[in-house]
């Protein structure tokens, strides 16, 4: 305790700079967990939070009762380790490929184009994607029929929405994820490329060897941050895309289409806040695991 | 001779790929709005009908006259136009100096304050409590910051930043210390001026997270005249 005091005294201005902060997230990110009461009540508007009768693990069956819980879980798993490894690593080769452009103008064009797709909503993309792929007017069905070859039918094969769902991904995400990791390339000293340049690395080189290596701090907290929120689907882009179309549940469906769907008619709010209890202390089982590996093996670029 | 022949072949081997890579991806993006454009003037019967379009059938400027006619649309630009500078600007003041300290070798517990910050990005808090809290709790309920104090600081854009702050050479903080400064003037006058790269992407990300709100406005607003744009 004695430590304590005199570590915050020691460091009373750093200190002073993180209250605002600090005060921040107790109130606006701890102070609600109050909320997660609900999974183990039966929720009355008229009695509030604090008076409803406790009725235990009661919420918890709807969602653990059958089997599904164990497809959802696994697609959740599935879809995310997708976006996540393919994903992020697209919007890396993104971020040092505009770094290498050399035509100004081109680059500085490119670098807000990429962007733009963050602002366009899951509706629109999902009529774009019903666009390209549907199986009469598509754009793919097109080009395979007048090369003389059967359309696919997307819509009826399951299997291939993985594919679909990383593509729309990327599409969404990568231009935003791109852009923080340019702004750790342009924070690189400059002085690092032209040492690399006099002892004669080629452009290649110098990304194999100074900027990719320098952005792998960055790399790994944005897979940890990701990794934290694994059990969690992105429910506007599954319910945009695949909405109720029930031929593609069993590798689309995640937690929280599930229990969305089966929640609509009942409208219990003590039965979803049981599923995001479930999704929240999963999430935070994985990422202390994986925060504990990222330690032993690389000490300096832990998340906390 | 030959070997450097070779190695500027390679080079613009490699330039070539990087243009089209980046270019073809920019250009993807840029279809979608396209189709927005194009949709936004097409005559609205014939989008009832067909759907979306891909191209101008029947041209029609009514949903732009709906928009900038009446009051509604200036005074909300107005409150979103607020919202965007103030919040942004703040968060990004919290944001930053929260991040540094998160940062700083010196501070012992910054590895717990880290595992303090990032536990809410995980665990979800449901929408019963945070409702609870603004509407009833903090009595925001219909006032302008009922739609800024919620996102004064992300989690994630806390991280990016100590991630930027600890690439900085540490000497800099110990030099500054040694001269007497303290810890409040060196992030003022020596980190922030040298981090404006990341800082500047804080405050772009921060500006698009309260340009694109209209989730705090349907819970919280009932007033039309404090409505946003969205």
């Amino acid at each position: 305790m004695i430590g304590f005091f005199k570590e915050i005294k020691a460091n009373r201005y750093l200190y002073t700079l993180a209250i605002p902060g600090i005060l921040f997230l107790i109130i606006f990110a701890y102070v609600p967990f109050i909320g997660h009461l609900l999974a183990f009540e039966d929720f009355k508007l008229s009695t509030g939070l604090l008076h409803s009768r406790f009725v235990g693990f009661d919420n918890f069956k709807f969602f653990f009762g059958g089997r599904d819980w164990i497809t959802v879980t696994k697609n959740t798993l599935f879809l995310n380790a997708l976006f996540l490894g393919i994903g992020l690593s697209f919007a890396l080769l993104l971020a040092v490929f505009i770094n290498e452009m050399r035509n100004v103008p081109l680059k500085k064009l490119s670098q807000s184009f990429i962007f733009l797709p963050y602002f366009i909503s899951w509706q629109v993309i999902a009529i774009m994607i019903y666009a390209i792929l549907n199986s009469s007017t598509g754009l793919i069905s097109q080009v395979l029929q007048a090369a003389g070859l059967k359309p696919i039918n997307w819509y009826g094969r399951p299997e291939l929405w993985p594919a679909v769902l990383t593509f729309a991904n990327i599409f969404k995400y990568a231009g935003y994820n791109s852009i923080i990791f340019l702004a750790t390339i342009v924070g690189i000293s400059e002085e690092l490329f032209e040492s690399a340049r006099i002892d004669g690395a080629s452009r290649l080189q110098q990304v194999l060897h100074v900027t990719l290596p320098l952005l792998r701090p960055i790399f790994i907290i944005m897979l940890l941050m990701g990794i934290g929120r694994i059990f969690y689907g992105d429910f506007g882009m599954i319910y945009g895309i695949v909405a109720d179309n029930g031929v593609l549940f069993p590798t689309t469906d995640v937690i929280d289409t599930y229990s969305y769907r089966a929640l609509r008619q009942v409208g219990n709010l003590s039965m979803s806040s049981a599923v995001v209890l479930y999704q929240s202390v999963m999430g935070l089982v994985t990422i202390v695991v994986f925060n504990w590996v990222v330690r032993k093996v690389e000490p300096d670029v832990r998340l906390f | 001779m030959r070997k450097r022949h070779d190695r500027s072949l390679n080079e613009s081997l490699f330039s070539a790929l990087i243009y089209i890579v980046v270019m073809l991806f920019a250009l993807v993006c840029l279809f979608p709005f396209y189709l927005i454009v194009v949709n936004s003037i097409v005559d609205n019967k014939v989008l009832n009908q067909e759907g979306y379009q891909l191209y101008v059938k029947k041209f029609s400027s009514d949903s732009y006259k709906y928009l900038f006619e009446g009051s509604q649309a200036y005074t909300s630009y107005k409150v979103t136009l607020f919202v965007t500078a103030v919040g942004s600007l703040l968060a990004t003041a919290i944001t930053s100096m929260y991040a540094f300290v998160l940062s700083h070798r010196k501070v012992r517990y910054r590895h717990i304050l880290a595992f303090f910050t990032y536990v809410p990005m995980v665990v979800g808090t449901g929408l019963v409590g945070f409702y609870l809290l603004v509407a009833q709790w903090l009595h925001l309920k219909d006032t302008i910051w009922a739609l800024i104090f919620p996102y004064l600081l992300n989690p994630f854009l806390v991280f990016v930043l100590v991630n930027f702050f600890r690439a900085l050479p540490y000497e800099l903080y110990e030099s500054a210390s040694i001269d007497g400064a303290n810890d409040i003037y060196v992030f003022f006058r020596i980190i922030l001026p040298i981090s404006i790269p990341g800082v500047a992407t804080v405050i772009l990300f921060y500006a698009l997270t309260y340009w694109n709100d209209w989730w705090l406005a349907i819970l919280f607003i009932n007033h039309d005249y404090l409505h946003p744009s969205r």
